[in-house]
């Protein structure tokens, strides 16, 4: 546990560091990606499988891909462009996360008692579970994911297509 | 079933709509008469519907809820998403590509603010504000061509994400913490003792996630370019919809699943400071615009204050807070009226600018009145619906003890005065650049004259507006 | 408690055996690489740096720009990959679920058939 904790963590860091640095877009993604594999064991490491599966499928497989394209669509993909972009707030940045760091969210993380009642503990993580209830009481929920991804590919859809290629289809 | 039927019947038509504009390629403007007439079914529906004796739909306890707010919320939504569609009409957007699919996004948006208005569940009110959300991006980025509208689009999408991220958030510790995402089961968890400090955070991060929905300040800085950008009609579908549903979210979450003692003295203090905030920036702010719907969004955002202060004040008394129910019917027949006259006035003056509309009342008498009058009700004077409404919120902020936000209220709104008057001022009083009337079909005076009307009637004779809440808090 | 050690256990001994068929590919992946590497003479010249017998000499960057076009390809695969996502729990949970499962997904997939109808309709499926 704590070796493959270990070896995924490594993993996980250096590869979002690289994803960070790298001059290379294609790269840097190829290095996002890797990143998004080692989270992928990190959940499986938490026995949330559910959430490694929609990693490996969703981010890996497909937001990759849409990141890929993405970068095939702009015309400056190496990366050569000499002007180097000064990181000016950097140190005010680290500063401001430590503080949010250190002021809210670990006294907010040491100070509750987990878990407020017991019912935390009835919760099961497993994908069994979570299809049982994907498909009785937040059916509803499923079905408003459906009408949310259908919205979202019609949108994709009007805002892709000019005006002018949908009249030439109307000619021809 | 019969209790979502609304929702399941705009969701149906907008994927038949969908088939039938990719395949027969019907005339846009029929696409949208049919929204049309969906929407009013859908109105007709819920009005029609009981209210089940118990609290909750039965087939989903605890998720889905049908009491008289819920059921005044869905009428709301239904009724600012019919009046959307008439505006966009009657606008007559040409200039919009793809018109076909453009009125099948206000029914999807419409079936997910009726389900916000009944939503008892964080992972229900997700996805639905999602699929509102995602809707608005798209509307709001309809022109593409315009650079306007496509940096107000991606303003939009980057900072709606990111309230997103923070409500989801938010939602999470409050998960993790109490163990449900139901809003009555974490009201349990909760109890009477102290909120947890990890709760306080989740709190803290969820009114971030729907202060950005109803554009309070300090998360207001995305409302003046997209209110400006979008097509009028959205606007208008932004200022009123997704503001109306921010609020009933908020109520939900604050009154049900936070509505302990110790829960209100953590979330009342950082509603006070959104409230004051809201109201000197929003009113201030607007002063000095030159764009009418800039203007008309820095005035909303006000609103959103005013509108917080009802929600602080009702506290003490058993239901949600009936100052901001009638406040919100007083903005909406204001606003949705201002929206109609700037839409269909911008086909002939080419822009919002003020100094555009000087001298509408030569150019066109109903239009000018009409705006006049929304200005009027929005600025709260006497004669006029919106008077009844700053008075219900001012007078539930006096009663409450809540003097400071009192007053700051009082201020606020009298600034307030001077913009909207500007405005009437130059409409009725400035030298017109250009004589040529502007245009106006049958239908759109018809509707204005009914807007104006009840903006007119409901302010000399408040009983009908206060029978109508009495039903709404039986 | 001590069911709840085997489920842990045999949980985790099925994520090894992955993971170590993990390891094993990456090793055959390489190791031929690695090999060529070490024992290839390397006697890099003019002719043999030149493309040998197969194609013409390449132009321009390999990196080439798409037509916005094809993104519409990319955003309809995230979509439809999510709704594969949604499968994996119904399957799972298959056999408690019921019809009421059933038709739940069923509705949930005719909705989302319905958008590629749509996008059939419109003629965008056609790769041009």
């Amino acid at each position: 546990m704590i070796i493959a904790f270990s070896i995924l963590s490594v993993i996980a860091v250096i590869s979002a560091l690289l994803a960070v640095r790298l001059r290379n877009l294609v790269h840097a993604t190829l290095t996002l990606m890797a990143f998004f594999v080692a989270l992928a064991g990190l959940f499986i490491l938490l026995m949330a499988e559910f959430l490694a599966a929609v990693q490996i499928l969703v981010y890996v497989g497909a937001v990759g891909i849409l990141i890929l394209f993405a970068i095939m669509l702009t015309q400056q993909v190496t990366g050569n462009v000499k002007e180097h972009i000064e990181a000016h707030g950097a140190l005010w940045g680290l500063a401001g996360a430590t503080a949010v760091l250190l002021t809210l969210l670990l006294p907010a993380i040491l100070k509750t008692a987990l878990p407020l009642q017991p019912v935390v503990e009835t919760i099961d993580p497993s994908v069994r579970a979570l299809g049982l209830n994907l498909m009785s009481p937040y059916a509803i929920a499923l079905q408003v994911i459906a009408l949310l991804l259908t919205a979202a590919l019609l949108g994709a859809v009007v805002i892709a297509i000019s005006p002018e290629k949908s009249e030439e289809e109307k000619k021809s | 079933m019969p209790w979502i039927a609304p929702e399941i019947l705009l969701t149906a038509l907008a994927c038949v709509l969908l088939l039938v504009e990719a395949f027969a390629k019907p005339c846009p403007r029929l696409i949208g008469f049919v929204t049309l007439a969906g929407i009013f079914a859908a109105i007709g529906i819920t009005i029609a519907t009981p209210i089940a004796s118990e609290f909750y739909v039965a087939p989903w306890g605890g998720l889905y809820c049908l009491d008289r707010p819920a059921q005044f919320f869905k009428v709301f939504f239904l009724v600012t998403a019919a009046l959307v569609t008439w505006i966009s009409l009657a606008a007559d957007e040409e200039s919009l590509p793809n018109r076909g699919e453009f009125f099948v996004f206000p029914l999807l948006t419409a079936a997910g603010l009726c389900l916000l208005a009944s939503t008892m569940d964080f992972m229900v009110l997700f996805v639905a504000l999602e699929l509102v959300t995602i809707s608005f991006y798209i509307l709001v980025a309809y022109q593409r061509t315009n650079a306007i509208a496509l940096e107000a689009g991606v303003k939009y999408l980057i900072l709606g994400a990111l309230s997103s991220a923070f409500l989801v958030m938010g939602i999470a510790y409050t998960f993790g913490i109490t163990g449900s995402t139901q809003f009555v089961e974490i009201g349990r968890a909760i109890g009477h003792g102290p909120l947890p400090l990890g709760l306080k955070f989740g709190l803290l991060l969820i009114i971030f996630g729907l202060g950005f929905k109803v554009a309070a300040v300090p998360f207001h800085l995305w409302a003046p370019d997209v209110y400006q950008g979008a097509p009028t009609s959205i606007t208008a579908f932004l200022s009123v919809g997704s503001k109306a549903a921010g609020f009933i979210l908020l109520m939900r979450v604050l009154y049900t699943a936070f509505g302990s003692a110790a829960a209100f003295a953590t979330w009342i203090p950082m509603l006070s400071v959104l409230a004051a905030l809201s109201m000197l920036l929003g009113n201030l702010a607007a002063i000095p615009q030159r764009n009418l719907k800039r203007l008309l969004a820095y005035s909303s955002i006000g609103h959103s204050g005013f509108m917080l202060i009802g929600i602080i004040a009702q506290i003490r008394t058993p239901g949600l807070a009936i100052s901001v129910f009638i406040y919100l019917i007083t903005y909406l027949l204001a606003n949705l009226a201002a929206f109609l006259v700037i839409a269909v006035a911008s086909k002939t003056i080419r822009g919002e600018q003020i100094h555009q509309y000087a001298g509408l009342w030569q150019r066109s008498p109903v239009l000018a009145a009409s705006l006049a009058i929304a200005l009027v009700s929005l600025a709260g004077i006497p004669p006029t619906i919106g008077f009844i409404g700053k008075l219900s919120i001012f007078g539930a902020a006096w009663q409450s003890g809540l003097y400071p936000l009192f007053w700051i209220g009082v201020v606020s709104a009298v600034a307030g005065l001077y913009y909207y008057l500007g405005v009437v001022k130059a409409m009725f009083w400035s030298e017109p650049l250009d004589n040529t009337p502007i245009p106006a079909c049958l239908c759109t005076k018809a509707l204005l004259l009914v807007l104006s009307g009840l903006t007119l009637l409901l302010g000399f004779w408040p009983q009908g507006l206060q029978h109508l809440v009495r039903i709404v808090q039986s | 408690m001590i069911e709840t050690y085997i489920f842990v256990a045999t949980y985790f001994y099925h994520y090894l055996l992955i993971a170590i068929l993990g390891v094993i590919a990456v090793i055959f992946a390489c190791t031929p690489l690695a090999i060529a590497w070490v024992l290839a003479p390397k006697k890099p010249g003019k002719t043999k740096n030149e493309s040998y017998e197969c194609g013409i000499e390449s132009k321009g960057d390999p990196w080439m720009q798409f037509k916005v076009q094809y993104y519409l390809y990319a955003l309809a695969f995230v979509i439809f990959d999510i709704e594969a996502v949604f499968l994996y729990p119904w399957a799972v949970a298959f056999t408690g679920v019921g019809l009421g499962g059933f038709i739940a997904m069923s509705v949930f997939i005719l909705i989302l058939v319905e958008s590629l109808i749509y996008l059939w309709g419109k003629g965008l499926l056609e790769w041009k």
